[in-house]
Parts: structure tokens; sequence; C-alpha cells
């Protein structure tokens, strides 16, 4: 494999030995690669910071000596400085990063899943919607991506509308497909998640939405929370794994309900 | 291998369990301890059982000790007013040999890092918080390190000291000695920039 050059977004980073490190990037034409950073963890003047998690960074990778590609440079492109200094954007940033880890193959391009990691990042670290809305959006959209989007629109049992349909209904996980009030019960052993209408019609909404677009939609916040639990339930169990994030994140949310103040944590 | 007799064979085998140790190194410290005295070889082997048996962590700043709570913790000359928070020994060892530091420590044992799994509980922050709420510390100084997982834990320890009656603040960073800025990272020099003080 010749040298290339390609901006990259670090996933995870492993010590190996005393002083390398064994990254995984997502890049966008060569999708998820895992390189080999030799010196990594004692050489600061080599890759100067560039290798922090969730680090948006322009990297250099060459040819190893064994199955790993090698990083031979590395430079910050974006730093994501207030991120990297909040524990809670740091969080969901964690929880992104398992979830494109788990869900994207190796070496197969991933133009679109680069851009969305990419935006969510930045948008996550400007500010420039709340993040509990982005850890919604970021989830929808990673789904659709990886080809198990859950189907709302119509009950799977019986066909009718969303609109249509009678004010209590579920998502059935294992296919995410809707489930209307009329058909629960005789819907089988299927795990249902409950889910309102109008928790239904806003992921519909945010998932045909970018994110300028979604930073004007305002959740109330049961809304939110549901939207949130509904995808932090369905995403995991089509991956086959629980994120270990998730469990931090979940930590942080409830102190914060505790101490009683606005839970913002997506 | 084989060529050596079967007590070589297994001193050579533990030893390159050692971290840092390959075979052609435990190899040569194994036909170094063959040859030196009988009681050196002894003294060794007494340090790494004594090692084993009295080393504890202080049940104060969870330290390296020999007792119950260590030296540092027990000693009169050190300002007990002043905690400083770091992640493991090593980074409490090299605060101490800088000298810089008069106070006590508190050692949290890692550090927050989601994706692998550690949080809050997996850490000595509890025992952090019984401590200040004991009284008498005046200062925590949030000694982890700059990474992004050090920065992440020391803005989560902020925010649960933020209505204790104690100053927090965090180490300063910037461009280490002898260092060339060509070298340095962007938000490193930018964090030097926005610190900078005034000479004379």
């Amino acid at each position: 494999m010749p040298d290339f050059s390609t901006p990259a977004i670090m996933l995870r980073r492993i010590p190996y030995g005393d002083h390398a490190r064994i990254l995984t990037l997502l890049t966008p034409d060569h999708g998820k690669i895992s390189v080999f950073a030799r010196s990594a963890r004692k050489d600061c003047r080599r890759f100067s910071g560039a290798l922090e998690p969730f680090r948006i960074l322009h990297a250099v990778i060459g040819d190893g000596r064994g199955r790993l590609a090698v990083l031979k440079e590395a430079r910050t492109s974006d730093p994501l400085e207030a991120l990297r200094s909040d524990f809670r954007s740091a969080a969901l940033a964690s929880y992104w990063c398992e979830l494109v880890l788990s869900g994207t193959e190796e070496g197969a391009p991933q133009p679109d899943g680069y851009r969305l990691l990419h935006g969510a990042l930045t948008a996550l670290d400007r500010r420039h919607m709340a993040p509990a809305a982005l850890n919604i959006l970021f989830q929808l959209h990673f789904a659709r991506l990886s080809g198990f989007f859950p189907a709302l629109t119509r009950c799977r049992s019986c066909g009718v509308a969303l609109d249509a349909a009678p004010d209590a209904v579920a998502v059935d996980i294992a296919s995410g497909a809707m489930v209307c009030g009329r058909c629960f019960s005789g819907y089988g052993t299927h795990p249902l998640h409950s889910l309102s209408k109008g928790a239904m019609k806003a992921l519909l909404w945010l998932a045909a939405a970018d994110i300028q677009t979604a930073g004007r939609i305002r959740l109330n916040p049961g809304t939110r929370d549901a939207c949130t639990r509904f995808l932090e339930a369905f995403i995991p169990y089509h991956l086959g794994r629980r994120p270990r994030s998730l469990d931090f994140l979940t930590h942080i949310r409830s102190r914060k309900k505790e101490e009683g103040r606005i839970c913002h944590v997506g | 291998m084989r060529c050596y007799p079967p007590s070589i064979r297994r001193l050579i085998q533990h030893l390159q369990t050692l971290p840092g140790i390959g075979e052609k190194t435990a190899e040569r410290l194994a036909m170094h301890l063959v040859r030196v005295e009988k009681k050196d070889a002894e003294a060794l082997a007494f340090s790494i059982l004594n090692v084993k048996e009295k080393v504890r962590l202080c049940s104060r700043c969870f330290g390296l000790s020999d007792t119950d709570v260590c030296d540092i913790c027990t000693s009169p000359t050190r300002d007990a007013g002043l905690l400083c928070v770091v992640e493991n020994v090593s980074e409490m060892i090299a605060i101490e040999r800088s000298g810089a530091f008069h106070g006590r420590y508190h050692i949290l044992q890692g550090v927050l890092s989601p994706m692998d799994g550690v949080g809050p509980d997996d850490l000595r922050i509890h025992e952090l918080l019984e401590r200040v709420a004991e009284g008498g510390i005046r200062e925590v100084i949030l000694a982890t390190n700059t990474h992004m997982e050090g920065e992440s834990t020391a803005m989560y320890l902020s925010e649960l000291l933020e209505n204790r009656p104690v100053k927090v603040t965090r180490i300063a960073s910037g461009v280490p000695l002898g260092g060339d800025l060509r070298y340095v990272d962007q938000l490193t020099l930018k964090r030097a920039m926005e610190t900078r003080y005034a000479l004379g």
C-alpha cells in the first residue's frame, strides 16, 4: 500500500507496549482503519497532541511491516477545544464514536458516516444545537446509514397510518416497526418499547432534517427524553452490544436529575 | 533455551513476564543472577516478597505505603490545607521529584474514560469528597494529566466541588522548558498565549 494522506477522526486508541499505540480512525475514503503509531506515548513532538480521542486530524498513513498500516504523520485539523474540557460533551462524543466503531465495517469507504460524525462533533463543540437534540439526530442518521432505521409511519400488524393510530403506540425493537395500540395484545413475544405518537413524529421530523434545520426544532423535555430512551435501546440492540459510554451517560444524567438541575446531557 | 537446566529455564520464563523484558534480556538477567553471590540473590528475593507482603494503599490518599497511612499523610511538615489530586502514583512521584509541592495528595487511581467503561464509581472520588467534607482543606489542586480524559475528570471534579468551602484550582499547561514552538500543538500554544505573564 503506497502512503496516502487523509482527513480522519480518532475513534479509539489502545496502548501497545511501553511507547506505542494502536489507533482506530474513521476516514471518508478508507472507512474505519486501524493504524500503528510508533512512539505515540513517548514522543510528544512527533504527533504533537493530535492523537486525542475524537480529534479531527489530517493523517499520513503508510504500509507497515505487519498487517497494520503505520501512522507516519498526524496534524490536528480541529482540536474541538470546548468539547474536550466538558465531560458531558466528551461522554456523548464517546458514545457516538463507540456506535461508529461497532457499526462500521473495516476498510469500506464511509463518506457519509465520516460527514455525519464530523458534523455532529463540530456542532457539539460549537453548540450549534442542544446536545440532547443533536444526540437524537446523530443516532437517527447513524441508524439510517447502518440500514436499520425504524419504520414509524404505519402499524406493522394492521397497516394503520401513524396519524390515524390510537394514542398508545409502541415500536417493536427487533423489527424496528411501529405497532398501534389496537395490535399490542396479539402482537406476540417481541420486545415492545412504548413511544408516544408525538415522539414518533419528532423522530420522523428530525430524521428528515440536517443539523442546520434540526437546530431550529424545539423538543419538549418529555418528548426529547422519550426519543433518547428509545434510540439508546434500539440502536445497541441492533448493533448487538451495549456501548460502555452509555453507562457513564446514564450516570451523569441521573446525577443531574438528583441535583434538581435542568438535564441538558444528550 | 533448551540448553539451560530446568531451574534456569523457569527463572527466564518468570523474568520474561516482567514489562519490557524480552527473551534475550531475561536470559541475560538470569545468567547475571546465576553469577551473583547467594546473599545478593537472597536479598533480591526477600525484597520482592517483602513488597508483596507489606505494600498496600494508604487509607487516606491511596498512594503506596508500608503502613495504613503513608509518610506524606502523617508528616507534620506538609501543608494539610493543600490537596493535590492526581491520577496515579507515578504522577504523584513526578510532582514530588519536582520539589514544587509541599501539601498532601489524593490519588484517584485512574481517570474517567467512558469508552473504557471507567466511571466515577471506579475512581476514588467519593473518598475525595469525604476528605474535603472533613474540613481543614483550603485548596484542591486538580493535577490530572492534560489529555482529554484528564481534562474531563478535572471538570467533573470541579463541578462536584463547586459548592464546597474550598478553592479549586487546575495546574497550568504551556510550552515545556527547552521545547521548540514548532512542535507544540495548537491548543497548548493557545493556552500558553492566553496565560502569558509580564516580565520585570
